[in-house]
């Protein structure tokens, strides 16, 4: 079993969209799983074609002018997959989805509330259709309680979540952390949901339906400060930079503009260390300074000390000198330093991936590698319908022209139906 | 008054039995006893016995015992930042009580000096096993091998075997006592003349003082006193009791062994008793003490003025009418150990009383002492406490 | 306030000087507490009478200078003369009421009264707590009792060794799975006395909060069971009766008593980690066993103790007990040879702490004793005075603080009440 990958064997259904469920489906489809994203023409996958329009060299259009395959938000992160454009609001989309269920494994999705029922493949449906299938929802608030229907992005749910609020600069009213952090962590959490329900079912035979709240999965990254109000009933305050429990923690400037290194001390002795490698040993004895409650008090004397400082470095040079003295330290990075980062390379992060419409591109990696066996990019992001005739003719025995005939009804397809002003076409109801 | 100790406020810091035992006895006497613990706690609450034999550093007997009506405070004494705190903590105490190894509070700067230069009157008690200079001072040292240098080990057991120690951990208990007792002397000149000063507690030396007579019996004539053949209880129905017949009891004794007629023993009551102990009433003494329990044996000799006890383990020690009389023990109820017997307090004092409260939790009082012992704001503890020096 | 001049004793800047004792202790636990005392500074009076002089005056078990009981043999005892030292010696005939009248007096002048007789002495001489406050109500009165002043067993009469029975050590003292022992070293009046003065200490201090004085009814059977407070607790937590392991430790292994070379020599030695026992496996030689399934952790020390012990004993048994005992602390571990009186007297730790004090009695002649268990900075403690002779201060005590004219200590002196002797009777040992 050398070179056999975890999950090989397991079909999963994914009709993620945006980035939090395609994001779990690629983990899966990493590890080894057959994961078939599910598009339709009508809907593809929204960040095929709206959102922020990131295209190779900014061009859309590319060779073939399939613009719909070379959005880099979609390729980044549905590699491994393969597709199938099936329309589900058609009454035989919706069949061949139930057939399709009933030879998977499980089935991942990330709709609004009530999507998936008015298609009619709603859990109560593929439950029956399967019995041992697993369906994960991964859901804006969970799919029950007043707020469940609400829509959302992951920015909104940053401040839904609480994050927010605990970041930013402590004198600031408003803050956000400005990147959409719930739906990594929902992805993440769904990811690791399924495998474990995947586990129940061989052991019991029994499928079952994942209800899992992005809102509730990002409110668990400021644990802390819930529990500091459940224990204290109060409000932790914004803090900016400081890390509880290390005096100084601070962003401090470095050499350039807009160059900054973060440091860390979270001990008296980390405070030694950096007297020592600031060369100014004598501060070390310095009642000021010498313990936490000295460094709190003293607070701008502290960061002034060490702002003068680092000012004079060029900020990985100073990261290297901070970390051979054993003080957590971290230049501020941006994405060219991060590609550049021969530490990253070192370790393989970097994948390259020759795209079906954009040619060789760098993607990241995955954060861990597996001993025994290659765990990554198997295959670029597939096109839109890529699969179509692989899928419906090779699981569901449908003849060529039975799928040729699908793709003439428009119930299957390899181009997005666009409105006049390119958004996407509705099927009237 | 609730006790006579009131308003005293105690820091104990350090391992183990000594200093913990003092500072048991300063507390059930009404002190106000601050425990400063190492973040991982007092290496008491990792030995047994535990509640069903489970460890489980909240419920260690020796700990739940030592450690009643203190609160504990953990410090990371290794940082500058913990030193300081247990320097403002004990800014407003009145005295220290630690058995930490010799060298350890100057290398930290919470030496008696560090400490008493802003505080005359503190008092401060080091309690070791060898004293706090000399060429043993750094020496390591258990229960047993301070009874052996202490030259009680020696007596106990049987000449033609290894000596023996005694059972649990007495003397370092006596140790604790010691250290009560020299820790009130100072605390004496402290609270009536504004004095304070360092004691230095030798638990060796403790035991070296502790000697009834082989010491004086060396001293006096050079004649080195060993342990002996080892005297056996005489057993009863349900245990062992023991007779210390003396000359001026040694006729009450046979009248208590043959009977209320038997004539007095003509011999002079030296030999007589020689005698006795080598045997020569055994065969009467077990026929009278094999048909009675040790409790009536014992009574009995007392009642006929011999001294006699019996051999009482801890089921007897828990049901001893005597004990239960007094109401020596007490029950204490204690969050994660539940409600235990516990030894009360061997003394009752006119108009004060004794305090029995549970051990505390590791760390429990952190914040509350914290609060209470410096001018630290709640978010400079919160961030002490993150950064793991509470 | 006595002028001091006159006094027999210098107690100026130590701790207790102004407090005055009538110490009416006997034996050793309550002469013990008088002696504490005594080293911090108080004005301790040692209270006998010709009648009953303390017991260990006459029952002095052979232990004289040289053996040689010589001419007052009372004042020549090396148990008195050990625990009396810095205390002024009295007598009075206490079963007298003349004498219960001088005592009354000097209870009026005192702060603390000692005493360690039955519970029915005091109350039989109306001097309990109840007629004493009234004399003096700011007098404490401890009672280093037996058995504490209530209960069926208050009265019942006990030594060190009887306590020791009664309160739970010599049942688990002993070598494992044999019968128990008679095995005592009287710990419980070194441990009651000690008690006893920090009691009395803390009594000054609630004294000092309340103006008032009070009764310290301490059991020294109580005060021994204790020192055994995780053993009562296991009882109620397991329902387990602690039992005799001889010289193991529960939680130690090896931990144990190992035979050197020469007579009856021994010595101790306890491996607390992993670390330690690599350490001692070193030493002997045996380096091959520090990872030995058998040895490698405590638990599987314990399962093998027994070979371990024959291990350590082909060890220790060619070498001295003293030699031994630096080569196992020169290498981190906690060992201890079994001293004699002869090795601790000559141990150069004790000497270069200067433990030992040296006295000079007036009719036994110059000794050196042992020290204390705590030494203060600011007020050192020493040996001021050896122990008294038996009614040596009477003629301060009576007419210094009492104030008696020449006339009426001079009757004092021809009725019996006060002497510097034993009767004939005590002489012989009837007391």
């Amino acid at each position: 079993m050398a070179n056999r990958l975890p999950l090989e064997g397991i079909r999963i259904l994914d009709m993620g969209q945006f980035w939090a469920a395609p994001n779990a489906g690629r983990a899966w489809a990493d590890a080894g799983a057959e994961v078939i994203k599910v598009e339709s023409c009508r809907r593809p996958d929204p960040l095929r074609i709206q959102a922020r329009k990131i295209y190779p060299d900014n061009d859309p259009g590319g060779e073939h002018g399939d613009h719909w395959n070379r959005s880099g938000m979609v390729n980044e992160r549905n590699r491994s997959k393969l597709s199938l454009a099936l329309d589900l609001s058609h009454p035989k989309g919706r069949d061949l989805f139930i057939e399709l269920a009933k030879q998977s494994d499980a089935v991942s999705q990330n709709y609004s509330l009530g999507v998936m029922d008015r298609l009619g493949i709603g859990w109560d449906v593929l439950h029956k259709a399967n019995p041992k299938l697993v369906m994960v929802s991964i859901m804006s608030q969970g799919l029950t309680g007043p707020e469940s229907s609400y829509v959302s992005y992951g920015q909104n749910l940053e401040q839904l979540g609480g994050i927010s609020y605990t970041s930013g600069y402590p004198d600031d009213e408003k803050s956000s952390v400005g990147f959409a952090l719930p739906d990594p962590i929902g992805g993440a959490t769904a990811a690791f949901a399924l495998i474990a329900a995947l586990r129940h079912r061989e052991e019991t035979g029994e499928g079952l339906h994942i209800d899992l709240s992005q809102r509730e999965a990002a409110t668990l990254i400021i644990g802390d400060a819930i529990v500091e109000y459940s224990l204290t009933g109060q409000v932790p305050p914004r803090i900016g930079n400081h890390e509880p429990g290390s005096n100084p923690s601070e962003c401090y400037p470095c050499e350039g503009e807009d160059e900054w290194i973060a440091i860390s001390i979270s001990n008296d002795a980390e405070w030694l260390r950096l007297c020592e490698a600031m060369e100014r040993v004598n501060l070390g004895s310095d009642n000021r300074f010498a313990t936490i409650v000295g460094r709190m008090r003293n607070r701008d004397a502290v960061d002034e000390l060490i702002g003068e400082w680092t000012a004079r470095f060029e900020k990985m040079e100073l990261f290297k000198l901070l970390q051979s003295h054993h003080i957590t330290a971290g230049a501020i990075t941006n994405p060219r330093e991060l590609f550049q980062d021969p530490h990253l390379r070192e370790r393989g992060f970097w994948e390259q991936v020759e795209d079906y419409s954009c040619g060789t591109q760098e993607y990241y990696g995955r954060p861990m590698h597996l001993s025994e066996n290659p765990y990554g990019t198997r295959t670029p992001t597939p096109k839109l319908g890529q699969h179509n005739y692989e899928i419906l003719g090779g699981l569901l025995s449908l003849s060529n022209s039975e799928i040729d005939q699908l793709t003439n009804e428009g119930v299957i397809g390899t181009e997005p139906i666009l409105t006049a002003e390119g958004g996407m076409a509705r099927r009237a109801s | 008054m609730s006790g006579p100790l009131d308003g005293l406020t105690i820091v104990e810091g350090g391992h183990g039995i000594p200093a913990a035992y003092c500072t048991q006895i300063m507390g059930v006497l009404g002190a106000n006893v601050i425990k400063i613990e190492p973040p991982e706690g007092d290496e008491t609450r990792r030995l047994g016995p535990f509640p069903n034999d489970a460890p489980d550093r909240e419920s260690s007997a020796l700990f739940l015992y030592l450690n009643r009506n203190k609160r504990s405070v953990t410090l990371d004494l290794d940082t500058p930042s913990g030193q300081d705190l247990f320097r403002s903590i004990v800014k407003r105490a009145d005295a220290v009580v630690e058995n930490f190894a010799p060298g350890y509070c100057d290398e930290r700067n919470i030496s008696y000096a560090a400490l008493s230069d802003e505080h005359d009157s503190l008092v401060m008690s080091s309690i070791t096993p060898f004293g706090q200079n000399g060429p043993y001072r750094d020496w390591h040292a258990t229960e047993m091998t301070l009874f052996a240098i202490g030259g009680l080990m020696n007596i106990v057991g049987d000449i033609n075997r290894e000596p023996l120690k005694f059972g649990g951990s007495p003397a370092l208990h006596v140790a604790g006592i010691n250290s009560f007792t020299a820790t009130m002397l100072a605390m004496h000149l402290a609270e009536t003349a504004g004095i304070g000063q360092h004691v230095d507690v030798s638990v060796l030396e403790g035991l070296g003082a502790s000697h009834f007579q082989d010491l004086v019996d060396y001293e006096y004539h050079r004649t080195v006193i060993r342990r002996g053949d080892m005297r056996t209880p005489i057993p009863t129905s349900d245990g062992f009791i023991s007779f210390q017949v003396q000359a001026h009891v040694y006729n009450d004794f046979r009248r208590l062994i043959l009977g209320p007629d038997a004539a007095d023993d003509d011999r002079d009551a030296a030999s007589a008793i020689q005698a006795q102990q080598s045997g020569e009433m055994d065969l009467e003494i077990l026929t009278w003490s094999l048909e009675k329990t040790k409790l009536e044996a014992y009574r009995l000799g007392q009642e006929a003025h011999v001294p006699a006890a019996y051999l009482a383990d801890m089921s007897d020690i828990m049901a001893s009418p005597q004990l239960q009389a007094r109401e020596f023990f007490v029950e204490i109820e204690h969050p994660k150990a539940g409600t235990l017997t516990y030894p009360g307090f061997p003394a009752k004092l006119t108009g004060s009383d004794c305090r029995f409260e549970p051990a505390p939790l590791l760390g429990q009082h952190t914040h509350e002492v914290i609060s209470e012992f410096t001018d630290l704001s709640a978010a400079e503890i919160g961030e002490l406490q993150a950064a793991g020096v509470l | 306030m006595t002028d001091r001049t006159t006094q027999p004793d210098d107690t100026s800047g130590l701790p207790l000087d102004g407090i005055r004792v009538l110490d009416l202790g006997m034996f050793w636990a309550g002469p013990f507490a008088g002696k504490w005392l005594a080293d911090g500074g108080a004005q301790v009076i040692k209270i006998e009478s010709g009648s009953h002089p303390d017991n260990l005056r006459i029952l002095a078990r052979g232990v004289y200078p040289n053996g040689e009981p010589g001419e007052r043999s009372w004042n020549r005892s090396g148990m008195i003369n050990e625990r009396n030292r810095n205390k002024l010696g009295i007598t009075i005939e206490m079963g007298t009421t003349e004498g219960r009248e001088i005592f009354r007096r000097l209870v009026a002048i005192s702060d603390v009264v000692i005493e360690n007789f039955s519970n029915r002495v005091m109350k039989k001489w109306e001097l309990d707590y109840d007629h004493l406050s009234k004399i003096n109500p700011e007098i404490i009165l401890a009672s280093v009792y037996s058995q504490g002043s209530t209960g069926p067993e208050s009265g019942y009469v006990s030594f060190g060794g009887t306590l020791e029975q009664l309160a739970g050590i010599t049942y688990i003292t002993g070598y494992a799975n044999e019968m128990p022992g008679v095995l005592t070293v009287q710990l419980p009046d070194p441990a009651g006395g000690a008690m006893a003065t920090g009691l009395i200490l803390s009594a000054l201090r609630q004294r000092r909060l309340t103006g008032k004085g009070l009764h310290i009814d301490l059991s020294q059977r109580e005060n021994v069971v204790g020192l055994l407070g995780a053993q009562v607790l296991d009882f109620g937590m397991n329902e387990r009766i602690t039992e005799r392991i001889g010289n193991r430790d529960p939680h130690m292994a090896p931990h144990g008593c190992y035979r050197c070379s020469g007579e009856d020599a021994w010595v101790t030695l306890a491996i607390s980690s992993d670390d330690e026992w690599a350490a001692l496996a070193h030493l002997i030689g045996q380096e091959s066993l520090i990872h030995d399934d058998r040895f490698a952790t405590v638990g599987a020390r314990h399962r093998n103790h027994d070979e371990l012990d024959s291990i350590i004993s082909d060890w220790t048994k060619d070498r001295g007990k003293i030699d031994t005992m630096h080569q196992l602390q020169d290498a981190g571990i906690a060992a201890g040879a079994v001293y004699t009186a002869a090795d601790l007297y000559a141990d150069p730790h004790l000497e270069a702490r200067s433990f030992w004090e040296a006295t000079d009695e007036p009719d036994a002649g110059p000794h050196r004793f042992p020290g204390r268990p705590g030494q203060l900075s600011k007020t050192p403690l020493g040996t001021r005075l050896p122990t008294p002779t038996l009614g040596q201060h009477n003629e301060y005590v009576f007419r210094e603080l009492l104030g008696m004219t020449d006339d009426e200590y001079a009757a004092l002196e021809t009725s019996g009440l006060i002497t510097t002797e034993p009767t004939e009777a005590a002489q012989k040992g009837r007391l």
